[in-house]
């Protein structure tokens, strides 16, 4: 796992107050050590792992509306990471998911299996623009497109990074006790020739977790432009 | 059309995101092709400064460039064989990048049934992502005229570029790669360039452990663990790819490994 900047600078410090203290115990005569203040026990980072609990997230849509995977509890929840500027998501290209109309396509189809199905989009790309010109950007994304999901607004790119979101498209699938259960690639037909023979990984996903069975593949590795956190 | 350019105005804002020109060359490896003799297209890509394209294995995002030969019936085409990549670290993770002029190869076979006289046309086409802080899909398409003589010419000055490109392992002398259901081991004489490594190709369902390399003298063995989840796997019967590479320049030198996975190979080594 990877360590932020602050992270680092967090231990080496540590390690120098470590080694101060160390040097200072070594040259003072001993003293009684105070009873150790109960701590609790270390949470690990959140973190998108299949099979666990998924990463909670609060976010605001484009149309300051807020949404919280809790509000979804007991519904299956689809995930999509995007990018208005990427010719794989949100930019015109005959590859992009949605000017080909291959998301909305999905939305259909998701809704035939189960129409309790709440599929939410995420943008985590926002952190080099200002806040307006990202909503402004999206809403025409959504315009262009007929997106009807809400589109969320990840500004410190937190959740994208809670999700280990890496390309637009990303796609995750949440069933209906909040576990995740799928994530990685949209379909296997990244360059859009396939037609109606491509498989959908979140499409298979949604139909087994209606039957009972758990989604397989489970995990394919995601393609589209890097999240640029 | 307001959205579009309102869509276009957030897309770029005031420093608008032109597109690159990566242009794009074809050449044979020969002057002359002869039936049935086997031949290389060299496809060479030039990405501008700052931008880059992807290995075939692009890493954590992007996608693999590719390379289309179409060709009358007959021939028979080989796997597009890429450079060494550099590995760049993106907020999204490590990405497999092609920078600079990069050059690529197709192996070809021609039928023996080809007529001595005649010309071939070959298509080849190129798909790219060229990305920086933007990215945009690029594509060309190039026909190559080879003639046919019975038999093939002397090699074209671009021919040249093919030791650019990563050979098979099994052409490196005294070298070679194992696999077995836990462990990729290659064992082989030490480069100057620098310290073996393996960079792995992704394939569904195998997971790759850390590297780990001894030395002895003037070789070195180095192993890796690997292990294939079958529940993760969709494919059949996967494939354990990558490139052995020394050093940390993607100048330096690079083998390709291509074994199948879980095959115990046909003797120990050293």
């Amino acid at each position: 796992m990877s360590m932020s900047s602050t992270q680092y600078a967090r231990m080496a410090m540590t390690s120098v107050i470590l080694v101060l203290t160390a040097a200072a115990a070594a040259t003072s005569a001993p003293k009684p050590l105070p009873a150790p203040k109960p701590s609790p026990a270390p949470t690990p980072p959140p973190s998108a792992t299949i099979g666990l609990p998924a990463p909670q997230l609060t976010l605001i849509d484009i149309d300051d509306q807020t949404h919280q995977l809790s509000d979804y509890a007991g519904r299956i929840v689809v995930l999509e990471w995007f990018n208005a500027e990427c010719p794989y998501s949100g930019r015109r290209s005959p590859h992009s998911i949605h000017s080909s109309g291959k998301a909305s396509s999905l939305r259909k189809n998701l809704h035939a299996v189960d129409p309790q199905v709440m599929y939410l989009i995420i943008d985590s790309t926002a952190r080099n623009h200002k806040k307006a010109a990202v909503i402004a950007g999206n809403q025409s994304a959504r315009k262009s497109w007929k997106i009807e999901a809400p589109i969320l607004i990840d500004f410190d790119g937190k959740v994208g990074r809670s999700y280990k979101a890496q390309t637009t498209p990303h796609m995750f699938v949440i069933d209906t006790a909040g576990i995740l259960r799928y994530q990685g690639a949209f379909d296997d037909d990244r360059k859009n020739k396939s037609g109606e023979t491509a498989t959908n990984y979140v499409l298979e996903a949604v139909k087994k977790l209606k039957v009972g069975e758990l989604p397989a593949p489970s995990n394919m590795r995601p393609w589209g432009c890097g999240v640029k956190y | 059309m307001a959205s579009v350019l309102c869509f276009a105005t957030y897309v770029v804002g005031k420093e608008a995101p032109t597109r690159p020109r990566v242009s794009m060359s074809v050449a044979a490896s020969v002057e002359q092709i002869a039936p049935g003799r086997p031949f290389d297209v060299i496809c060479t890509l030039d990405v501008p400064t700052g931008w880059h394209i992807y290995w075939k294995d692009p890493g954590a995002s992007g996608a693999a460039t590719e390379i289309m030969v179409h060709t009358p019936p007959g021939f028979v085409m080989g796997p597009t064989r890429f450079p060494r990549p550099k590995r760049l670290l993106e907020s999204s993770g490590v990405i497999n990048a092609l920078e600079g002029r990069v050059h690529l190869a197709i192996r070809v076979g021609p039928p023996a049934s080809l007529q001595i006289g005649q010309t071939v046309d070959l298509v080849i086409k190129a798909d790219w992502f060229v990305c920086k802080e933007v990215c945009f899909l690029g594509a060309e398409e190039i026909v190559l005229n080879v003639r046919v003589a019975k038999e093939a010419g002397q090699p074209t000055p671009q021919a040249a570029l093919l030791h650019q490109i990563p050979q098979p392992i099994e052409s490196r002398d005294d070298t070679r790669a194992v696999v077995d259901a836990h462990l990729l081991r290659v064992a082989g004489q030490r480069d100057a360039a620098g310290p073996p490594s393996f960079l792995p190709i992704a394939c569904p369902g195998v997971i790759w452990g850390t590297p780990s390399v001894s030395f002895y003298e003037n070789r070195f063995v180095m192993d890796v663990p690997v292990s294939y989840d079958q529940e993760i796997g969709v494919q059949m019967p996967p494939r354990i790819q990558g490139l052995l590479t020394f050093g940390a320049l993607d100048s330096d030198p690079a083998w390709e490994i291509d074994l199948p996975f879980g095959e115990q190979s046909d003797g120990a080594m050293q």
